[in-house]
C-alpha cells in the first residue's frame, strides 16, 4: 500500500508549478508557499530534479549580475541637493504653500493662487523636468566634453610652447627616479614655467573634483621635490589633476621625456584612463568616452580612438604594462601618479635626470 | 534595506530621546521626512539605495548616465509624492515602482528624442563593446575568460532585448533585484499570477533563446 507522500506524487497532488519553483529558487514567495514547497521537495524527487533544472536555465542571467558597479560620485549627496533645492525653490516660489504644509487644502483666495493651483503648477513643472531630463542631460555631456577639450587644447599650445623654447624638443615629462617620476609632473612644470596660466585647465569638468576648482592647488615643485616618502603620493595624485599625461619612452635604452614629433597618431595626454579592472561607468564622461591629445595639437574624442587603438593601446606599452614605451612609437599615458619604471631594474640610464 | 553606515545625525523623539537616522527603517524615515520635512531622514534613504537602485536603473537602461538621470528623477517623484505614500506599506516596492515607471517613460522619450536628434553623440549600451573606454578596462582573467565573458554576457543581454518590456521588467525585479511575487506585483499594478506567468515564460523564452544551436551560451 502507498504512502500518503506518494499518493500525492504519484498523482500530482498539490504538486508545485514551475512558477512556484522558480519562486521558490529565487525567494520570492511568501513565507506559507515557501513551506509548503520545501515540504514537497523532500518528499517528491520528481520536484527536486524539476527544481534543479530550472536552476541551470537561470545560470546565464548571472552573467549581467556581475556588471554591478559602485555609483558615479557623490550621486546620493547630489540627488538630496537637487531635490533640497526643489523644495526650496517651491517654498520660496510659493509662501502660503509652505505654511500651509504638505497636507491640509488651503481655502481659496480671491486674487490669489490657491492650494490645488499650486499642486497643478507644480506637478506641471516637475513633468516638464522630467520631460526634459534626455535633452538637459545630453546638452550637459556634450557641453562637458568640449569644455574638456578646450582644457586639452590650453595644455597642447603650452606644452608645444615649453618644447620649442625650453625643452630642446622633448615635452615637460617625468624623470626616471625620484619624487619628479611621475607623469603629472609636467602641470607644475608648465604652471612655474609659465607656459600655463590658469592651473584649473587640468580638471576635467565632468570630474567630482570640479567641485572643489575654487580652492584646488597644484603642488609646486619645491614641495615635491621636499616631500617625504609619506607626503609624496597625495602630491604626485594631484599634481596632474584630472588627466593623465605620456610616461615617455625607452629610446636605444635611454630613458625619454615624450619628444615632439609632431605626430597626429601619437596620444600625448587623455582623460583620466581607468586602472587594472575599474568599470568602466567609472570612466570619464558618465563612461562614454575620454578626450584625448595627440601630439600635433589636436583633440579627439571616442570613436576617434578606435582607428589607432587596434594599432597601439595607448595606455600600456608594448608589453602591456603602464610604463614608459618601449621605443618612442609606443604611446603610454598613465593616471598622475604613475611612474615611468614600476621597478627601476631594467638598467636604464636617464637622459634627463 | 539597512545600510552598515552610521550617520551622526540624530533625532530627538517626543520623548526627548535621541535616535540615530540610520536606526530608522526605511518607512520610518518617510514617515518622518514628511511630517517634520527632516532632510537628513531623506537624505538616509537616498544613501541607503545609491547602490541599488543606480545598479537596477542602469541594467534596466543599458545606459549610465541615463541610469543617473532617472535616479535624480525617481528621488524628486518620491519627495513630491510622499503625501500618497500609505502607511503599512513597505517603502521598497514602492521606490521601485515609481522608478520603474520613472525608467519606462525616460525610455520612450528617449526613442521620441534619437528619432529626431541627428547630431547625439554615440551613447547607447549597444555600443558599449565599441565604446573606446571599455577597451582600457583590464580584468584579472586571462584574455580567453575575459572574452568568453564578454560574449556571454552580450548574448545574455540580446536574449534579454528579446523579450517583451512587461518580461524584461520582471525579470529585473524578481531576479536581479530580489523582489517578492507580490511586490513585483504591487510595483506593476498587476495581479500576482501575471507575474509568476511573466517570469517563467520570459525564463523559457530565455533558455530557447541561448540554447539555439548557434548561441554560444548554455544553462547546463
Amino acid at each position: 500500500m502507498l504512502e500518503p507522500a506518494e499518493l500525492r506524487n504519484k498523482f500530482n497532488v498539490n504538486r508545485p508549478t514551475r512558477e512556484q519553483l522558480l519562486g521558490y529558487l529565487l525567494d520570492a514567495l511568501d513565507e506559507h508557499e515557501r513551506s509548503e514547497i520545501e515540504r514537497r521537495l523532500v518528499e517528491d524527487e520528481e520536484c527536486r530534479v524539476e527544481l534543479k533544472c530550472l536552476k541551470a536555465a537561470l545560470e546565464p542571467l548571472e552573467a549581467l549580475r556581475d556588471e554591478d558597479c559602485d555609483p558615479p560620485f557623490d550621486l546620493a549627496e547630489r540627488t538630496s541637493a537637487l531635490v533640497f533645492e526643489h523644495a526650496d525653490a517651491v517654498a520660496a516660489a510659493a509662501p502660503q504653500l509652505a505654511r500651509a504644509g504638505v497636507g491640509g487644502p488651503m481655502p481659496p483666495v480671491a486674487g490669489r493662487w490657491s492650494m490645488a493651483d499650486m499642486v497643478v503648477a507644480i506637478g506641471v513643472c516637475a513633468v516638464a523636468a522630467l520631460l526634459f531630463f534626455p535633452v538637459i542631460s545630453n546638452s550637459r555631456y556634450a557641453a562637458h566634453v568640449t569644455a574638456c577639450q578646450n582644457n586639452l587644447r590650453q595644455i597642447g599650445y603650452a606644452v608645444a610652447d615649453y618644447s620649442d623654447k625650453v625643452g630642446g624638443g622633448f615635452f615637460p615629462g617625468a624623470s626616471s627616479r625620484g619624487n619628479r617620476a611621475f607623469a603629472g609632473i609636467y602641470a607644475p612644470i608648465l604652471v612655474e614655467g609659465g607656459y600655463l596660466t590658469d592651473p584649473r585647465v587640468v580638471i576635467c569638468p565632468s570630474s567630482h573634483l570640479l567641485q572643489r576648482r575654487a580652492v584646488f592647488r597644484l603642488p609646486t615643485l619645491d614641495e615635491i621635490d621636499l616631500a617625504s616618502s609619506t607626503q609624496i603620493v597625495a602630491l604626485q595624485d594631484r599634481a596632474g589633476g584630472t588627466y593623465g599625461y605620456s610616461l615617455g619612452a625607452v629610446v636605444d635604452g635611454r630613458y625619454e621625456p615624450p619628444r615632439n614629433l609632431g605626430r597626429n597618431y601619437f596620444a600625448l595626454m587623455s582623460d583620466r584612463p581607468l586602472l587594472y579592472g575599474e568599470p568602466v561607468v567609472n570612466a570619464p564622461h558618465w563612461g562614454r568616452g575620454l578626450n584625448l591629445l595627440y601630439e600635433d595639437g589636436h583633440v579627439a574624442f571616442g570613436e576617434a580612438q578606435l582607428e589607432y587603438a587596434d594599432q597601439d593601446d595607448p595606455f600600456r606599452n608594448r608589453r602591456g604594462l603602464v610604463e614608459a614605451g618601449v621605443d618612442e612609437n609606443d604611446a603610454v599615458i598613465g593616471q598622475s601618479v604613475a611612474s615611468p619604471f614600476r621597478f627601476i631594474s631594467q638598467g636604464i640610464r636617464p637622459a634627463q635626470d | 534595506m539597512r545600510t552598515e553606515k552610521v550617520t551622526v545625525k540624530e533625532l530627538v523623539e517626543p520623548s526627548g530621546d535621541y535616535r540615530e537616522v540610520a536606526v530608522l527603517t526605511d518607512e520610518e524615515l518617510l514617515l518622518e521626512y514628511r511630517q517634520s520635512g527632516d532632510r537628513s531622514c531623506f537624505s538616509e534613504l537616498v544613501q541607503r539605495y545609491e547602490r541599488e537602485l543606480f545598479n537596477y536603473l542602469r541594467r534596466y537602461l543599458r545606459d549610465s548616465q541615463a541610469a543617473e538621470d532617472v535616479f535624480q528623477a525617481t528621488f524628486l517623484l518620491i519627495h513630491l509624492k510622499c503625501q500618497q505614500f500609505e502607511e503599512g506599506r513597505r517603502f521598497r516596492p514602492w521606490l521601485y515602482a515609481v522608478a520603474t515607471n520613472a525608467a519606462i517613460d525616460a525610455q520612450r522619450r528617449d526613442r521620441r528624442h534619437r528619432a529626431v536628434s541627428l547630431d547625439r553623440m554615440g551613447s547607447k549600451p549597444s555600443h558599449e563593446k565599441s565604446r573606446p573606454a571599455e577597451m582600457l578596462v583590464s580584468d584579472d582573467l586571462d584574455p580567453p575568460s575575459m572574452v568568453t565573458r564578454k560574449e556571454n554576457r552580450a548574448l545574455v543581454q540580446a536574449a534579454m532585448q528579446s523579450l517583451t518590456e512587461q518580461m524584461r521588467t520582471v525579470v529585473h525585479l524578481v531576479y536581479y533585484q530580489g523582489l517578492k511575487y507580490r511586490e513585483a506585483a504591487d510595483i506593476l499594478n498587476v495581479p500576482v499570477g501575471t507575474v509568476k506567468s511573466r517570469l517563467h515564460t520570459a525564463i523559457q523564452k530565455l533558455h530557447e533563446c541561448w540554447n539555439r544551436p548557434n548561441s554560444g551560451t548554455s544553462s547546463t
